[in-house]
């Protein structure tokens, strides 16, 4: 069977059983029998090819809508008749013409397609319930709301968090008892290693309370047995764990004999119990494939009786209480139990799909609903240019419709056959959209969630029935303009005059869809533009470190311990050989990883007076070893830089920054200054150069580059980041700082101990983080961009070729007349272009109007931004110069005298 | 469902719609599912009398309504969401009265001189 007749009768067999739910017999009971009668006939037609699959799936889907039941020869089944009639004369003609088939297939088709995609996702996202889980309107989560805190990012006054401590998961749980059951889930990180090695592979796992299986409603397990309520007690640590059938089958071969198998997670060995039912996997997003009892979540043994941590999520399910009730419930049981920094908080519940509790929206969900209305204006765009096509045809037929006309066919029966047009074409389109659909939703996920593994396949009913909704939209959209049309034909006048003044008057109709496609395009592009533009700004940023010629490099233990003194002392190690190493310009060592994150702490005058806070700018701090300003290239302003003279024992010693100082000591000079730092008791520090300012925080700094920061010797560090975590490599040339990252990741691992991996890893890369927001917005934006202006550009071509094509005689004449080529190429690309730039100008003002939906995730740019705006026109204006130039070029070599002889 | 009873009139009946003819007609001698009625009536008629399964179950769902026919026990092992189709005693009454209606009316035909035309007999 071809992959075409698969896709045509994997579609044909979601419309029936989506029909069948209309069909009388169908909702009587018969609908199972029906489908299997349905399948039959579909598989024994498959082997003949797709157009048989089709023709089939035709004949079923109009036979169920117009229940042909009997054949007595009614008013319906007269109808029937001329309907079927009607059916093979539009595809007899559309076969006629196969390249226009095919350009109107395909512009749908993208345009659907391009709907298709978005659907998938969103639907994965807002929803569509986890599979496996029974009977989601009845589960709630817990969520904690708590005034924001200063690192929160802005927005919202509040910030929203499911995680709440162990003790406090119990008092909730006792409290809803009996009316509600509640399970919790722990994780570690969004994924943790399995096995070991350098790159062990990294997955989803839950460590959970008793219940969770049962609470979900899994189907029973396929495999031995889920975890038992004794397992998951939290006093009594079983390392034993349910894998999920997904991880059954990839990793084990679905082997009987896992059960009882070791396997090694996050660095501890958990015997396997049993394979959970087919298709469950957690309510995640992301898919679960190891659940463990929670009492083996952590080998500290008071982690589940500390009741400020957040170690747990949890999520109740109760058929009785609605999900204020639990969260009222829940909130008063928390509160008598916490501590009184929780005082502000309160517990608020929110439904199983995560998108739609209280979280505010990431980036990705942002874009991802921006990308759902891009994808709609992608598809009127196509629409719209359809309707030109579809009306430029009508216009050709004239002749045709009035005979028709003339022969006695009813208006109404004549718009029906434009309106049977449309739908074969958007059918046909829709069938070819789930390859578009398939393709695009693998494509964007890919993008926006590369860490995910998406729980359930992405081909379904569901996209079927949106399909199905999407192309009877456009049914109705390309095929009641042309129909209409065509229906006030006058019959007298297009007969005598024949094809000669078909195409005169471009039609006012034409043009202004044309204007609306233009406009559209320009509103996407614009978007691309300003996505594009946000990306650059960021990416140019100055971060006050030489980022293009650092690479940082840190470490891992095999057992993934983390071990401060051994690191430091490993680092310090390296820094010679490495150094030594041509290409490199320098090592230094510093306590954590630059521009990613900072920690502070309260400072004193040397009499003893505290410096009142400063809030988000309170000064921040770094240790670094000597060196480390020449490595990462921050320029010292004044005095000295640290040495091996700065001992242990000696005077403590520090460096400020400018904006430091500034704060500081206005007006005098910092050197010779001292502070005590953490305690008013503490030694006085002394500063000994002032330095330029950098960023904090990374690529995009919250202190816009004028952060307080002051340094201090690795050799007098005390406290926990006062030691080496991270070696600074300086590359002699900016553009082979990658290169030599793959070498030194290779030259470091003989310097290292067996147990021991060193990653080595561009500066440029760990901004990624900062940066994908706009990565995202470029490529996807971008993306859908592009398809638009290629439909529009399609638009303009087939608008003005159609145009040209009538008017062969008045450009004969002309000819004639002694007008020459130049001449006729601006008259007609003048004409051509006056509806693309009043689309232009349209496009523009909508899109301003409407940029408040994109603003807030650009980046110190704007769709106003006149760079941005010519950047789309440019484009735009390239594209539908291309589009009126090659027909124009064309009607201006006219022979005269061929032309006019023709008529 | 109608029981199925003998004391119906298998008169009330008629006449028949072909479709309805026909179904009974393929179940006449075997018990078959949706398909095998399509499959049978397709044979029968050459191709001329293709059901479409929304027309097919419409016409079934009214004759087991009217107890003509009537869903066996059998079930068909490829596929379990098939039902198997019987006709009842007053549908093999039924078909047999319609088929007496239909040689009466063709009796009645050639008493006037009627005769079917030599080449293209309808189906």
């Amino acid at each position: 069977m071809s992959v075409g007749a698969r896709a045509a009768a994997g579609v044909a067999r979601a419309w029936y059983r989506i029909l069948l739910r209309v069909h009388p017999s169908g909702r009587r009971g018969y609908g199972p029998q029906m489908a299997a009668t349905f399948d039959t006939l579909l598989e024994t037609t498959s082997k003949r090819g797709m157009l048989s699959v089709a023709v089939l799936a035709m004949k079923e889907t109009t036979g169920l809508i117009l229940n042909r039941h009997s054949a007595r020869k009614t008013r319906r089944a007269r109808r029937l008749d001329a309907l079927g009639q009607d059916l093979r004369f539009v595809v007899r003609s559309l076969a006629a013409a196969p390249a226009f088939t095919l350009l109107v297939v395909t512009t749908l088709a993208l345009g659907m397609g391009a709907n298709g995609a978005l659907f998938v996702v969103i639907d994965r996202i807002f929803f569509r319930p986890p599979p496996g889980v029974q009977n989601v309107d009845t589960l709630t989560r817990v969520y904690r709301r708590f005034p924001r805190r200063p690192f929160d990012p802005p927005g919202s006054d509040f910030g929203v968090s499911q995680w709440v401590s162990y003790p406090g998961f119990r008092d909730i749980e006792a409290a809803l008892r009996p009316a509600a059951r509640l399970v919790a889930y722990a994780q570690y990180a969004p994924r943790i290693p399995v096995g070991r090695g350098e790159s062990p592979e990294m997955t989803h796992a839950l460590w959970v309370s008793a219940g969770y299986f049962s609470l979900l409603g899994a189907s029973a397990p396929a495999l031995g047995r889920y975890l038992t309520d004794e397992e998951c007690r939290v006093e009594t640590p079983t390392n034993t764990a349910v894998i999920s059938y997904d991880a059954w089958q990839r990793r084990f071969g679905s082997s009987p004999s896992v059960i009882g198998a070791q396997i090694e997670l996050n660095r501890a060995v958990y015997t396997i119990v049993g394979v959970a039912a087919r298709g469950f996997s957690g309510i995640d997003t992301d898919a679960v494939n190891y659940w463990m009892p929670l009492g083996s979540f952590s080998t500290r043994p008071s982690w589940y009786q500390e009741r400020d941590g957040s170690a747990v999520r949890t999520i109740a399910r109760s058929e009785s209480m609605t999900p204020d009730q639990i969260a009222s419930v829940a909130d008063a049981a928390y509160h008598a139990g916490v501590a009184p920094r929780e005082a502000k908080t309160t517990l608020v519940a929110g439904p199983l799909l995560e998108a739609r509790g209280p979280t505010p929206f990431s980036n990705e969900l942002k874009i991802s609903t921006r990308l759902a209305g891009v994808a709609l204006t992608v598809l009127l765009i196509a629409c719209a240019n359809v309707t030109n096509l579809l009306i430029a045809r009508s216009i050709r037929r004239r002749h045709e419709i009035s005979i028709r006309l003339a022969l006695g066919i009813s208006r109404s029966r004549l718009t029906g056959l434009f309106l049977l047009e449309s739908l074969v074409l958007s059918l046909t389109a829709a069938a070819a959209s789930f390859v578009v659909a398939q393709w695009g939703a693998a494509a964007i996920r890919q993008t926006l969630m590369p860490d995910i593994t998406w729980a359930t396949a992405m081909i379904d009913y569901r996209l079927a029935v949106f399909a199905f909704v999407i192309a009877a939209l456009t049914t109705l959209a390309i095929g009641l303009p042309v129909g209409l049309r065509s229906g006030r034909t006058g019959l007298t006048l297009s007969l005598k005059s024949g094809s000669r003044d078909g195409g005169v008057h471009r039609s006012r109709v034409s043009s202004a869809l044309l204007v609306t496609q233009v406009a559209l395009s320009i509103v996407l592009l614009i978007g691309a533009a300003a996505f594009i533009r946000s990306l650059l700004t960021a990416e140019a940023t100055r971060t006050g470190y030489e980022t293009d010629r650092l690479l940082l490099v840190s470490l891992r233990f095999d057992d993934g311990g983390f071990r401060q003194q051994e690191t430091a002392a490993l680092l310090h190690q390296l820094q010679e050989p490495v150094s030594g190493r041509p290409g490199v310009d320098g090592v230094a060592l510093s306590g954590w990883r630059p521009l990613s994150g900072y920690a502070s702490n309260s400072l004193f005058r040397p009499d003893g007076a505290a410096i009142p806070s400063m809030g988000e700018l309170q000064p921040s701090f770094l240790y670094i070893s000597p060196g480390f300003f020449r490595t990462s290239g921050i320029p010292i302003q004044r005095g000295r830089d640290f040495s091996a003279g700065d001992t242990a024992t000696g005077q403590r010693v520090m460096a400020v920054n400018r904006s430091m100082a500034q704060a500081i000591w206005p007006g005098d000079e910092a050197i010779g200054q001292c502070l005590r730092i953490g305690k008013a008791t503490n030694d006085c520090v002394s500063v000994v150069s002032v330095v330029e300012d950098t960023n904090r925080d990374g690529l995009i700094d919250k202190a816009g580059g004028r952060a307080p920061m002051y340094f201090m010797p690795l050799s007098q560090g005390r406290g926990e980041f006062g030691t080496a975590t991270v070696a600074i490599v300086r590359s002699v040339n900016p553009r082979s700082t990658r290169l030599l990252a793959d070498a030194l990741e290779t030259d470091v691992r003989g310097l290292l101990p067996r147990d021991v991996y060193a990653t080595v890893t561009p500066m440029r890369d760990t901004f990624a983080n900062q940066l994908r927001p706009w990565v995202l917005g470029a490529t996807l934006f971008g993306a859908f961009g592009l398809l638009a202006v290629t439909v529009a550009s399609i638009g303009t071509y087939s608008l003005t070729s159609y145009s040209v094509s009538h008017r062969t005689r008045e450009m004969a004449i002309r000819t004639a007349l002694g007008a020459a080529p130049p001449t006729l190429v601006r008259l007609i690309v003048r004409q051509g272009l006056t509806p693309v730039v009043i689309g232009i100008a349209a496009g523009i003002v909508l899109a301003l109007l409407s940029s408040q939906l994109i603003t807030s995730l650009l980046y110190q740019t704007s769709p106003a931004d006149p760079r941005v705006l010519a950047a789309a026109c440019v484009t735009m204006g390239i594209v539908a110069v291309a589009g009126c130039v090659i027909p124009a070029w064309r009607a201006a070599r006219i022979d005269p005298i061929v032309a006019l002889k023709a008529e | 469902m109608a029981k199925e009873t003998d004391d119906a009139d298998p008169d009330d009946f008629l006449p028949l719609s072909p479709q309805q003819f026909e179904i009974l007609l393929a179940l006449s001698d075997q018990d078959l599912h949706g398909y095998g009625i399509i499959l049978d009536v397709s044979d029968r008629t050459s191709g001329k009398l293709r059901l479409g399964t929304g027309a097919l179950y419409t016409a079934i769902a009214r004759l087991v309504t009217l107890g003509l026919i009537r869903e066996t026990d059998q079930r068909d092992e490829t596929d379990a969401r098939r039902r198997f189709y019987a006709l009842t005693k007053l549908g093999r009454r039924t078909l047999a009265a319609e088929a007496a209606r239909m040689e009466e009316l063709l009796t009645k035909a050639r008493q006037k001189g009627v005769r079917p035309a030599p080449s293209k007999a309808r189906a």
